[in-house]
């Protein structure tokens, strides 16, 4: 039932569509490896409270995105062949690979509220786990050593979270230090630059800032990363899908 | 005469009149001056410098006094080119500035009346209490809000599933049908 001049045109479209779409998902691809790898090193936190999830999209996203470039490729394959068969299987496999991509983002930006909503969840894991005996207690206690001194920063809102709130570390290591030295400014040579200094919380010997938006704004970076690119993807894929479905229609 | 000797007599306190003391505040440059612990004070005036200092507090909850005894001199009185501060610690000197003093071995939670005494002057009586130290546990950790970037990207997908579900059902139906 090839109708002529209307009927090319949407088979280019087509084939069209699917390239920028294999194109498109094979990005999705990349970026959710990406993620994925984790370059800030930044998974214990998430993964201590069991809500690793945005890594689950992530994860979820590499095979979808892959997946949509492979059936891309068949799509313009089918397209240009004119068949109905292939047609078909090319709608039905492309409906549960945007099954599996929407349950990616979903997952990954729902995750992320519970995780860094707000501070209290960071703020709650530090204070148990830094310097805690067990697994758990050193992947948390050298994450946060690594971030404070990368970051300059300390505690989650600041170095007051450490003496407004008992801790494992204080009851590890009592009152005499009030907050971790990782807190401390240190030389080149990472000698602290004045121990007794930092104890008494002097601004110009330690850092004072929170670590939390750094953090926060790490795990927002990965899952705007999964969620909303993953979510571009989606949009263009659907109308890409609307117009394989006209032309299976037309077939 | 009697008001010639009120007079004097007021001229005679307000000579005498007390000193400030303060807790350190983070414009002092601290983090903050109230621990779980310990208080950090201001220092007294310069002008009293070369003088011993006395400090007496009192736990207002269990009624306790303590009086510390010729714990330091008052300092001299520095020139205002000294305002930049530094520690810098090499082999030759080390430089340094003097914010205030700590007062340790104080229970968590408490209110204390503390008081400098400097030869015969007297500071004003500070009240605080030191921080009152909260369990981490009681932290709530619950899902905070849900934003709108969740929202909007769970309900637009949501009904972009249902319809391409529904559009393949139709499609898949009238092929079937049309054959």
């Amino acid at each position: 039932m090839a109708d002529g001049k209307g009927f090319t045109c949407l088979m280019v479209i087509l084939i069209l569509g699917n390239i920028f779409g294999a194109a498109a998902g094979l990005a999705l691809c990349a970026l959710a490896i990406w993620v994925a790898v984790d370059e800030y090193k930044l998974y214990p936190i998430s993964s201590v409270s069991g809500k690793d999830e945005i890594f689950a999209g992530a994860w979820i996203a590499i095979f979808t995105g892959f997946a949509f470039f492979c059936m891309c490729v068949f799509g313009i394959l089918a397209a240009a062949k004119k068949s109905r068969a292939l047609m078909l299987t090319y709608l039905i496999l492309m409906l549960i690979i945007y099954i599996f991509e929407c349950a990616s983002c979903i997952t990954a930006v729902t995750h992320r509220d519970y995780l860094v909503g707000n501070s209290n969840l960071v703020k709650k894991q530090m204070l148990k786990y830094y310097a805690a005996d067990g697994d758990s207690g050193s992947r948390i206690t050298l994450t946060w050593n690594k971030v404070m001194k990368e970051v300059e920063c300390c505690g989650t809102d600041g170095p007051v979270d450490w003496i407004e709130y008992n801790s494992t570390f204080r009851e590890k290591f009592g009152t005499d230090y009030p907050w971790p030295t990782h807190c401390c400014k240190r030389k080149n040579n990472y000698e602290v630059v004045n121990v007794e200094a930092c104890k008494n919380g002097q601004n110009t010997t330690m850092f004072t800032k929170g670590c939390f938006n750094h953090i926060e704004s790490v795990f927002s970076r990965y899952t705007w990363a999964i969620s909303w690119y993953g979510f571009a993807v989606l949009m263009f894929m659907f109308w890409l899908l609307i117009l394989a479905m006209v032309y299976y229609l037309m077939l | 005469m009697r008001t010639m000797f009120i007079f004097f007599g007021m001229l005679f306190t307000l000579s005498n009149a007390e000193f400030q003391v303060s807790l350190l505040k983070e414009s002092d440059g601290v983090v903050t001056g109230r621990f779980a612990d310990s208080l950090l004070l201001s220092l007294p005036p310069c002008a009293l410098a070369t003088q011993s200092v006395t400090l007496e507090y009192n736990n207002t909850d269990t009624n306790e006094s303590k009086t510390l005894v010729n714990i330091f001199k008052v300092l001299p009185c520095r020139f205002r080119r000294d305002i930049i501060s530094t520690i810098e610690n090499n082999a030759q000197f080390t430089t340094s500035r003097n914010l205030g003093y700590q007062v340790t071995n104080l229970t968590t939670g408490s209110t204390y009346r503390l008081q400098y005494v400097v030869g015969a002057e007297k500071s004003n009586i500070l009240e605080v209490s030191t921080r009152q130290v909260k369990d981490h546990n009681q932290i709530d950790s619950g899902l905070p809000a849900r934003s709108g970037a969740m929202v909007v990207i769970t309900v637009i997908l949501s009904v972009s599933m249902f319809i391409l579900l529904v559009a393949l059902i139709v499609t898949v139906a009238h092929s079937l049908g049309g054959d």
